[in-house]
């Protein structure tokens, strides 16, 4: 287990009292993409905050590869991206990639982070004079500096046009191909199913229940008996059963995994 | 501390790039330039006015980069929410916050010996004043420190108007502070020891400025030279310890 959330609490002090996360447990296996779904305000950058060692929770445990997240050492194995990134204005891309690496006391690598968040071209212009989708790519590129093994995203997918959602998807496909792990936060399922390995759902600062995404737990059956075409809902065990009762008394017309409704999901947990 | 320093070099960077300085800059500039109409003007000795235009530029600085610069420092970068990034680097917050005061003392550094050797070569006309420049620049960096150091509280507890304008005040209450204080003594005010007290803690600015005595050649005990360099220090320390606290406290 690369990263590991035990019993987590947090609830804000201000004015008025916000029970943020009320008791979350996860833990993530290395190599996997981990999507954390829910709406807004279900606590999601919370966690992820915890996580990245700038919040202290009020109680519960979280490790990353045994190390404390606040610690020198757990946050040098873990690479961040926040939610809504903002930084320096004033630096160019490479300037502030240097400066990062020089913070951090890692080698530099900007040239080869430039190029895997393609944006080798502005990499002289100032930060300031970047669009959203430059800016989230070069926060990027910032939380790869020292090939950390953990990834811990904000809303990577956020806020960009189809193709700068489409770039910043590969980036992280690209990351489990190198064998890092990614823990991401996303309010849309659909980005999520089409990521990450499993999933957590989060609703109201507690967890939902934890999705296996590689095995779809339902899926829609359509077939033909007697002329009719029946849709019908089948979960994974039954599968099997099913297609054979109907190659005996009729013909499939499709089978395709169930899509996850989030409403649904967030509904299953208030019941 | 290598880590600290290489993180004040970027936030150094990223102030001294930005607008607000050069509009510092050229407001100092405008005040030396007008010291030249000033001069046609007043009679007595030649190049007092640029004497007195060298060292309240100096002082300018020293006043309005903690003011204008210092205080925007973290409260800026948490409206941003730019403060996460830093946040979630490998560093105490004790660090984070050096970083930030060593960043506006480059600044600060930076203006004033520009600024110095500009008026050092307005002044050169009239007479080689080197000495007296040097010094009003060294206590005025101390100056700085302790006016960046309140802004960086002040920058951590609360918004960036509202810690611009308590650098502001913070500065004004200091300067008049230690003239009320003797005003108060000397006419027996009851409240003299409430006031005392207010007069440790409000920086004492009255300590860094000898313009009088550099300006008309007069005496000055030298100890000040080190005790308010101590001064500025150890109240910067201890500002220090009172903003990581507060940063660390606050749930961003
Ligand atoms: N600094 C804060 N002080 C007080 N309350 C806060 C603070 N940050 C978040 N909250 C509250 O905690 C709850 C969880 O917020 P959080 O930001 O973790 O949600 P989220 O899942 O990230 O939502 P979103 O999808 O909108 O980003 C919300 O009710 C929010 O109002
Ligand atoms: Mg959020």
């Amino acid at each position: 287990m690369i990263l590991e959330i035990e019993n987590v609490k947090k609830t804000y002090k201000g004015k008025k009292k916000v029970e943020a996360l009320k008791g979350i447990s996860l833990s993530l296996k290395t190599g996997e993409i981990f999507g954390f779904v829910g709406p807004n305000g279900a606590g999601k950058t919370t966690l992820i905050k915890i996580i990245a060692g700038i919040l202290r929770p009020d109680s519960g445990k979280v490790s990353i590869m045994g190390k404390s997240p606040f610690s020198p050492e757990g946050k040098r194995l873990r690479g961040f991206l926040p939610e809504n990134p903002q930084t320096f204005r004033n630096l160019t891309g490479r300037e502030f990639l240097n400066f990062c690496a020089n913070v951090l006391g890692k080698p530099k690598e900007t040239d080869r982070l430039l190029k895997m968040v393609g944006l080798e071209d502005a990499a002289d212009r100032k930060i300031k004079e970047y669009s959203k989708g430059m800016l989230q790519r070069i926060m990027l590129a910032q939380s790869l500096i020292g090939d950390p093994p953990l990834l811990v995203y904000d809303e990577p997918l956020s806020g960009l046009d189809p193709i700068g959602r489409k770039e910043v998807k590969e980036i992280i496909k690209e990351l489990k191909n190198q064998g890092k792990t990614v823990f991401f936060s996303s309010h849309i399922i659909e980005d999520v199913e089409e990521l990450v390995d499993r999933a957590a759902i989060i609703n109201e600062g507690r967890k939902i229940k934890v999705l296996e995404l590689g095995k779809p737990a339902n899926f829609t059956v359509r077939y033909f008996i007697e002329g009719k075409l029946f849709t019908e809902k089948v979960n994974r065990e039954k599968l099997w059963e099913k297609i054979f009762y109907i190659r005996e008394n009729g013909e499939i017309y499709e089978i395709k995994p169930t899509e996850i409704q989030l409403e649904e999901l967030l509904n299953e947990g208030n019941n | 501390m290598k880590e600290t320093i290489n993180l004040s070099i970027g936030i150094f960077n990223e102030y001294f790039r930005d607008k607000i300085f050069y509009f510092i800059f050229s407001l100092s500039l405008l005040l030396l330039l007008s010291s030249f109409i000033l001069q046609e003007m007043v009679v007595g000795e030649p190049g007092k006015v640029f004497k007195d235009m060298a060292l309240n530029g100096i002082t300018l600085f020293a006043v309005a980069v903690p003011v204008f610069i210092t205080s925007q420092m973290i409260s800026n970068q948490i409206q941003r929410k730019s403060i996460y990034l830093i946040l979630s680097f490998p560093f105490s917050y004790s660090s984070i916050i050096t970083a930030h005061l060593l960043a506006a003392l480059y600044i600060i550094f930076i203006s004033i010996v520009s600024y110095g050797l500009l008026a050092f070569a307005l002044i050169l006309p009239f007479e080689v004043w080197v000495l007296p420049i040097i010094i009003h620049a060294f206590l005025s960096l101390f100056l700085g420190l302790l006016l960046s150091s309140w802004a960086i509280l002040f920058s951590s507890v609360t918004t960036t108007t509202l810690s611009a304008l308590s650098t502001f005040i913070i500065y004004m209450v200091g300067s008049t502070f230690q003239t009320a204080l003797e005003y108060s003594q000397q006419s027996g005010n009851p409240m003299y020891f409430v006031l005392k007290i207010i007069g440790y803690i409000v920086p004492n600015t009255t300590v860094f400025d000898l313009k009088p005595e550099l300006i008309y050649r007069l005496n000055f005990s030298k100890s000040i030279l080190w005790l308010a360099p101590i001064y500025s220090i150890s109240a910067a320390i201890v500002l220090i310890a009172i903003s990581s606290f507060i940063l660390s406290r606050r749930e961003l």
